[in-house]
């Protein structure tokens, strides 16, 4: 969110007319001031009948004529007022999206509170190629879900959202832009029947680089419950440093996978990044600790959801512009 | 899914599914067109309501048991054909079809048929238009308290249709549509009021259909045995009059219509037109005056009618006497007639000097002793008579007296009279109605070359509560003749009988006659009612019916004020649809002070903070924003100040003065930050 700095953009008034930037901030209450309104195609035909209807009435003075006009001008205007108090005051509590993988539909789940006491009919929430349509009644909040199909890895950001509403007639519409920045990261489509991890050609290199230094002591730790004895560094306890223990260049090593470009053995760009989506997730469903390299993204070898995030969005990222 | 924008792509990709219209759009529709037609069916020829309403109908059985026959017959195709077979039907059963009748008609037919093929919500817009303008067409018939009710449950199954095809899926059940639409009319109401008051009437037809003359009522320009027996049947209302001032007794109720002066043996017609004249005292003599007001409903023929004899010309009634217009002229014989057919409720002012004869302005020609057809019979009976009698006056007196001793009957059923229907009337049948009793009169004056003539009208009047109706049922024919250089008033009804004249039609016939329910004497209760009745149609008419151009200057007078320009009026209207907008929306202005006055400030000052780029997120204790500002917004000494005077007034206890003028204190401060960002906006914003 960009609310925290104090020398923000003012809105501008082409930002005021069309929020063409994503600069709203949530919570957001839907005030007049992006309220816009106008007849809908029925709206006009409406219209265009009650002119007939003067006009016949004129020419005919027929005075009940005037009055049904009238009153069906009266039902019009006041539909204005219904249509707009229909979105007015609606407020945007908060937008989120689960990240995903390519092909899958992001769910962009907007949340609407409604504080006034009057029921909201109809209220349509759309996007370019999306829509949809949420009651939310009085005192009450509710969730609209606008489900974004995807095809490519990428950074999905959820874009203008127009918040629109032809209630309770049909005969207005009124719509307003909410623009926040809300976003959903696109992993790339994980490779079907992946190879194997990678492990192996790592373990390999370990394995001569043991037979030539075995024993080699790389460096020492500090102690943990449940460390072996035998491999506590006596020798700088001696000299009263505290308890550490040896580590040995084989720890590091020992059955870890190294996931990077060079180890997909693949050139296509898309491709690579579809086989290391994959294998982070077979690393993961193994509960296996892995490194990650990628560009500028180097990862030390670890597993968990904060490890697999990090390695899949670095993956939908990957060589993409800004 | 909103539907009005996206319709055309779907009508691609559903092509070749049939679609239908789902039944609540289907219903709500149907609901629509029922109480748009039914006003219709009781003026429309008989087949054009059958085809109308059954193929509404149709429509829904086939909805409910779809057949191939059916759905063939009301498929676009099935349905063009039936609306173009309609349009001709209408042509040859009218004879013509540029003309508001069978416009009507044709529309009737052709919503109908538009509904049949009407097979998605997004295509019934045109259905609602055609409706709507339906309902209106009703009033072009009648303009009743009647019509204006019908129309109520009408607009609000239009209301109703509007909702339900707006999301037919989703629409709420008809009930609640039916109270949300009966609250946006109650809303809309104060603004199609103000919109009825004060919107400008224009006067005259902007234009009229060529066929547009519509059925005449009342006296026509010609009478032969029967004209006026007929007219009598009808109880309707020819005209309401206000008198100012005590109205004339019976006698003196002669409402002069068309004076004929042609006779042809059987028919009286009103031959060439007499000379316009100018109403002077030198015609009428000021015996006993009346004036008064009339209100006439339209009769698409161009008599206006006044009590005998005219002293002025019918003037326009209006508040200020310079706006008033002649409606019409008088000719040489006092008849009121306008240039153009009455074909709206006509509303004058008129004066008339009540007497039974008036001066002649020059001696008659020959027209008015001309004879024709054969009826010597009753030529000789005058000779023998008159040169008994000594002189035109006896004569004519004679005549009264031989009317009234001999056995001579007032029926609204005479015999049928054959090729001398003067004769036989005088000799033979001695039973007839008044215009038997004008015309053999007449014949017998100019059988004694004395100049006579017809003149047909009114005699009567009923008085209800203020105001006098006179009906279809008063409709009269008396005699003039010339005596003297004056004509002179005789009705040879009143000698046979007397109550004609000084009661009314019923009282003078027979039991067993003929007699509308309206005309009768008696305050039997039925009549008593329909009077009410009656007065609330007046009432209606001249208030809501009648309102035009006068009826809007008398408004602005009573509230004191002068006319009205049209800038004036949009002004006006501007200003009090604001006003509306915002009761309608519950005044928000006012509804916000119902925070209190602390919330308020606090409101106030995040969204001033804001101005300056620092927005308060939810997570935030006031304390933190305050913070969070301060440290932002470096050369803003109040922004701290003023937060800690909140959190002061919000979290400690102050007795009121001092939290009064903490309040104010703070007001003052926002104040002097909202000013100095209105300044500074463009520093503020640019760096």
């Amino acid at each position: 969110m960009t609310s925290t700095t104090a020398n923000s953009e003012p809105t501008s008034f082409k930002q005021r007319l069309f929020r063409s930037k994503p600069e709203d901030i949530l919570p957001l209450k839907i005030e007049h001031q992006r309220i816009y309104i106008l007849p809908t195609r029925r709206g006009l035909a409406y219209l265009f009948s009650l002119l007939i209807m003067l006009i016949a009435s004129v020419n005919y003075a027929l005075s009940l004529g005037y009055a049904l006009c009238f009153l069906l001008t009266g039902l019009f205007a006041a539909s204005l007022l219904h249509t707009y108090r229909n979105v007015a005051g609606i407020s945007f509590q908060a937008i989120s999206a689960d990240d995903v993988f390519a092909g899958e539909n992001i769910q962009f789940k907007i949340t609407m509170a409604n504080e006034s006491n009057l029921d909201r009919v109809g209220v349509a929430l759309k996007t370019k190629n999306t829509s949809s349509v949420i009651d939310i009644n009085t005192a009450n909040s509710a969730q609209a879900i606008l489900n974004i199909p995807t095809s490519q890895r990428g950074i999905h950001t959820l874009g203008r959202v127009t918040v629109t509403s032809t209630y309770p007639l049909g005969l207005w519409r009124t719509w307003c832009y909410v623009h926040s920045n809300a976003k959903s990261t696109i992993y790339p489509t994980p490779e079907n029947s992946p190879p194997p991890l990678p492990s192996h050609s790592v373990a390999e290199q370990g394995e001569n680089q043991r037979k030539a230094n075995q024993g080699d002591i790389s460096g020492l730790r500090e102690y943990h419950t449940g460390d072996a004895i035998s491999s506590i560094a006596w020798k700088a306890a001696a000299r009263g440093q505290g308890l550490f223990v040896k580590t040995f260049e084989e720890e590091n090593a020992g059955g870890e996978t190294y996931l990077s470009l060079s180890a997909t053995g693949l050139t296509d760009t898309e491709q690579q990044m579809s086989r290391m989506a994959a294998w982070v997730i077979s690393a993961e469903r193994a509960h296996a600790d892995y490194w990650f390299e990628l560009g500028d993204t180097k990862l030390e070898p670890s597993c968990g959801l904060k490890h697999k995030r990090q390695a899949l969005s670095a993956l939908a990222t990957h060589g993409l512009k800004p | 899914m909103i539907t009005l924008w996206g319709s055309k792509k779907r009508n691609n990709k559903t092509k070749n599914i049939p679609v239908r219209l789902d039944g609540r759009s289907l219903y709500a529709l149907a609901a629509l067109l029922f109480l748009a037609q039914l006003p219709h069916i009781s003026h429309l020829p008989i087949w054009v309501s059958i085809l109308g309403v059954g193929i509404v109908l149709l429509k829904l059985l086939e909805h409910h048991r779809p057949t191939k026959l059916l759905t063939t017959i009301l498929s676009p195709i099935g349905m063009t054909t039936i609306a173009l077979g309609g349009a001709l039907m209408v042509r040859v059963h009218y004879g013509y079809f540029m003309g508001r009748d069978p416009c009507v008609a044709f529309l009737f037919i052709l919503v109908s048929a538009k509904f049949a093929e009407v097979r998605k919500p997004s295509d019934s817009t045109l259905l609602l238009c055609l409706a709507g303008f339906l309902l209106l067409t009703q009033y072009f018939y009648s303009q009743s308290i009647i019509s204006a009710l019908i129309t109520v449950p009408a607009v609000l199954a239009l209301g109703n249709a509007l909702a339900v095809i707006r999301d037919s899926k989703n629409a709420a059940d008809t009930d609640k549509n039916i109270k949300m639409v009966g609250k946006l009319l109650l809303q809309g109401a104060p603004l199609a009021l103000l919109l009825f008051v004060v919107f400008p009437r224009l006067p005259g037809p902007l234009w009229s259909l060529p066929d547009d003359a519509s059925a005449k009522t009342g006296l026509s320009d010609s009478m032969a045995p029967g004209t006026i027996g007929n007219l009598s049947r009808s109880g309707e209302v020819a005209f309401r009059v206000e008198f100012d001032g005590e109205p004339p007794p019976p006698e003196q109720r002669y409402w002069r219509g068309p004076v004929l002066s042609d006779f042809d043996g059987r028919q009286w017609t009103l031959g060439q037109g007499a000379p316009r004249v100018r109403p002077t005292g030198k015609l009428v003599a000021d015996t006993s005056a009346a004036s008064y007001t009339v209100m006439m409903q339209p009769t698409h023929q161009n008599w206006l009618f006044a009590l005998d004899h005219a002293s002025s010309l019918p003037m326009s009634d209006t508040v200020d006497a310079a706006d008033s217009r002649v409606l019409a002229s008088l000719t040489s014989d006092l008849q009121l007639k306008a240039d153009k057919p009455i074909t709206q409720v006509l509303r004058y002012e008129q004066s008339s000097a009540l007497s039974n004869s008036y001066k002649a302005i020059r001696r008659p020609s020959d027209r008015y002793t001309h004879l024709a057809g054969n009826n010597s019979e009753t030529v000789k009976f005058a000779s023998k008579l008159h040169t008994q009698s000594g002189s035109d006056e006896n004569f004519a007196d004679a005549v009264m007296r031989y009317f009234n001793q001999e056995n001579f009957h007032y029926t609204l059923q005479p015999s049928l009279l054959g090729d001398n229907p003067v004769d036989e009337f005088l000799f033979s049948t001695r039973n007839g109605f008044c215009e038997h009793y004008a015309s053999a009169f007449v014949v017998l004056m100019r059988a004694a070359a004395i100049p006579a003539r017809v003149v047909t009208g009114y005699l009567g009047g009923e008085m209800n509560g203020d105001y006098m109706i006179v009906r279809q049922s008063d409709a009269h024919a008396w005699t003039e003749i010339y005596l003297n250089g004056r004509w002179v008033r005789f009705d040879p009804t009143g000698a046979v009988a007397p109550s004609r004249v000084d009661t009314n039609m019923a009282a003078a016939l027979g039991a067993g006659e003929p007699v509308p329910m309206m005309a009768r004497t008696g305050n039997a209760f039925l009549k008593r009612f329909k009077l009410g009745i009656d007065e609330l149609n007046h009432d209606w008419q001249r208030m809501v019916v009648d309102f035009n151009n006068e009826s809007q200057y008398r408004i602005w007078e009573k509230l004191g004020l002068p006319k009205l320009q049209l800038w004036q009026i949009t002004v006006l209207v501007l200003i009090i649809t604001a006003l509306w907008c915002l009761a309608v929306l519950g005044f928000p202005a006012l509804r916000r002070k119902g925070l209190t006055a602390e919330e308020h400030l606090w409101n106030r000052y995040i969204s001033l903070v804001g101005r300056y780029g620092v927005h308060r997120q939810t997570t935030e204790t006031p304390n933190q924003f305050i913070e969070r500002a301060t440290q932002l917004l470096p050369g803003h000494g109040s922004v701290k100040a003023i937060g800690d005077d909140l959190v002061k007034l919000r979290f400690t206890r102050l007795d009121a003065n001092n939290s009064k003028a903490l309040k104010s204190k703070i007001r003052q401060q926002l104040n002097k930050l909202y000013m100095h960002s209105l300044v500074n906006r463009h520093s503020i914003t640019s760096q």
